[in-house]
């Protein structure tokens, strides 16, 4: 399989964080969520991926040929925004234009225009021209999506696109970010964090969950949900099942959590019902693990 | 394979701030020029106010107008100020760009030729109405101004180095304030012997300019944005 980007032994140190050391592979031609709590990382390595943060150590590969992403070739096959502030707070939609215009090579104007009026933003071009600043966060976040959009990329990484956005928004974003993969399909790719996961879940074609600064889990989603059960059962089951599951909750009638699948056989005899996790629930479980053996 | 633009120094200038070059000269000096009039056009109004015609009369003198020549440049030289760091609004738009720190360079080095052309440009433009005017600065004056703001200009790009953002941003506000006070002073009492000092003050400008600017360049790269 071809990979979009190839992590080797990515480090970045501050004062009081530390990311990685970090190896990984992200598939080409896919949708790949970053999935972890406040804190885990997630916006740090995108910086690192897009050239907006210096690496401490470590090599990244891009599209399996180039590995320095201060070359200007490289950039324009990028296509990158953050979740906040990306644009200064003084510039209107038709200032963003031109600076997108400029700033990069395969920047569609006619696109950007219609990709505004889809969002329901203000036309660029428009005579009303508010500045980013009265825009809504919601709204700033579609500029910065629309913005992104209009370039012909192959890879899009976008840090929490999600999170500003309302679920009818929400769910316009998954629906471009099929019409960007499936427009050259198994050409393009998209690397996205979020915290938003059951909304962004069938849109997601492989995860990487990130905890403390590491990765703790990778893995495309059909073959993560074959890995992991969700485990149900009542509580007076609950200290037998306990030895077998990774993550769990519960109250005084019932329990639930998540468990490895080879221990399926053993959670039955518990009483217990078994079921396909969502990647929610996944990753609740997952996570969970990792606070809990951070905690010890 | 997409071909790579190279910028020149407008673009740059456009895509960190929306304004070429061209604009933000018109921008500024027109800008000068109208805060300049406005603050007379109070006075004015105060006399008409006061009914005695007395306020102007008393309070505007050379000095105030040698003022409010200074610090209407020293305004503009603050705004020029901003440095775009990767926590502010747009810091991360910018490091993601074609060409990435070589834009920014190249935007800086437009900011650095803006503000030099506006200085000179206000102040041409003062030296020339001062025949007509006569609330206007003299041409002394004028001359004193600018060749005190062109090393300013200097000055504000080693005022940049400063880690501390709270301190980087008083000394922006209140150094060319010290200086406009200075030359100001140094106008009314050593009238005879300016043209030495402005010579003197020209040339440690023209030293101190590309200096200054090779040197903040240098300490932005490697401080703040490679980290």
């Amino acid at each position: 399989m071809n990979h979009v980007i190839e992590i080797k032994g990515l480090t970045k140190n501050y004062k009081d964080f530390t990311l990685g050391e970090i190896s990984a592979e992200i598939p080409c031609g896919f949708s790949t969520a970053l999935i972890g709590a406040n804190g885990a990382g997630k916006t740090t390595l995108i910086d690192i991926l897009c050239g907006v943060t210096a690496k401490s150590t470590g090599e990244t590969i891009y599209f399996e040929e180039m590995t320095d992403i201060g070359e200007s070739r490289l950039r324009n096959r990028i296509g990158y925004c953050s979740s906040m502030n990306f644009f200064p707070a003084d510039c209107t939609l038709k200032e963003v234009e031109i600076s997108m215009e400029l700033g990069f090579d395969n920047f569609d104007k006619e696109k950007f225009s219609k990709l505004c009026q889809r969002f329901k933003l203000e036309v660029p071009t428009g005579k009303k021209r508010k500045k980013l600043s009265k825009f809504s966060d919601g709204n700033k976040m579609r500029t910065y999506l629309a913005a992104v959009l209009a370039r012909d990329t192959e890879l899009l990484v976008l840090d929490e696109p999600a999170s500003s956005l309302d679920p009818l928004a929400r769910d316009i974003l998954c629906d471009m970010f099929r019409e960007y993969l499936s427009e050259r399909d198994g050409e393009r790719s998209i690397i996205f964090s979020t915290h938003n996961i059951a909304d962004m879940e069938n849109v997601t074609d492989y995860a990487i969950f990130m905890a403390n600064g590491k990765i703790i889990e990778r893995g495309f989603i059909e073959e993560l949900k074959q890995k992991y059960i969700l485990v149900h059962g009542d509580a007076e089951n609950f200290q037998k099942a306990k030895p077998f599951m990774m993550s769990f909750s519960g109250n005084r009638t019932s329990f639930e959590g998540i468990a490895l699948a080879e221990h399926a056989g053993m959670l039955k005899r518990f009483d217990t019902a078994i079921e396909l996790p969502t990647l929610q629930q996944l990753s609740i479980g997952i996570l969970r693990k990792a606070e809990n053996n951070a905690e010890v | 394979m997409q071909k790579c633009k190279t910028f020149t120094l407008s673009q740059a200038m456009q895509i960190y701030t929306g304004k070429s070059l061209v604009r933000t000269v018109i921008f500024y000096t027109v800008k000068g020029i109208i805060g300049y009039f406005f603050v007379i056009l109070v006075l004015l109004l105060l006399d008409v106010i006061s009914g005695n015609f007395y306020v102007y009369g008393e309070f505007f003198n050379e000095s105030v107008s040698n003022i409010l020549l200074g610090v209407e440049l020293s305004v503009m030289l603050f705004m020029f100020q901003r440095t775009y760091e990767k926590e502010d609004s747009g810091g991360k738009f910018f490091r993601s760009v074609t060409g990435g720190f070589s834009t920014y360079q190249k935007m800086k080095t437009g900011i650095l030729f803006s503000e030099i052309l506006i200085i000179a440009l206000v102040s041409g433009i003062f030296f020339a109405a001062s025949a007509i005017f006569p609330f206007m600065p003299g041409t002394g004056a004028c001359l004193t101004i600018c060749v005190i703001h062109l090393f300013d200009v200097g000055v504000m790009n080693f005022i940049s180095i400063i880690p501390k953002r709270e301190i980087k941003y008083f000394l922006w506000m209140i150094f060319p304030v010290l200086l406009d006070a200075g030359s100001v002073v140094l106008i009314a009492i050593a009238e005879e012997k300016i043209g030495l000092f402005q010579m003197i003050t020209a040339i440690f400008a023209i030293i101190l300019i590309p200096l200054s600017q090779k040197i903040m360049l240098n300490h932005y790269q490697k401080n703040y944005w490679n980290t």
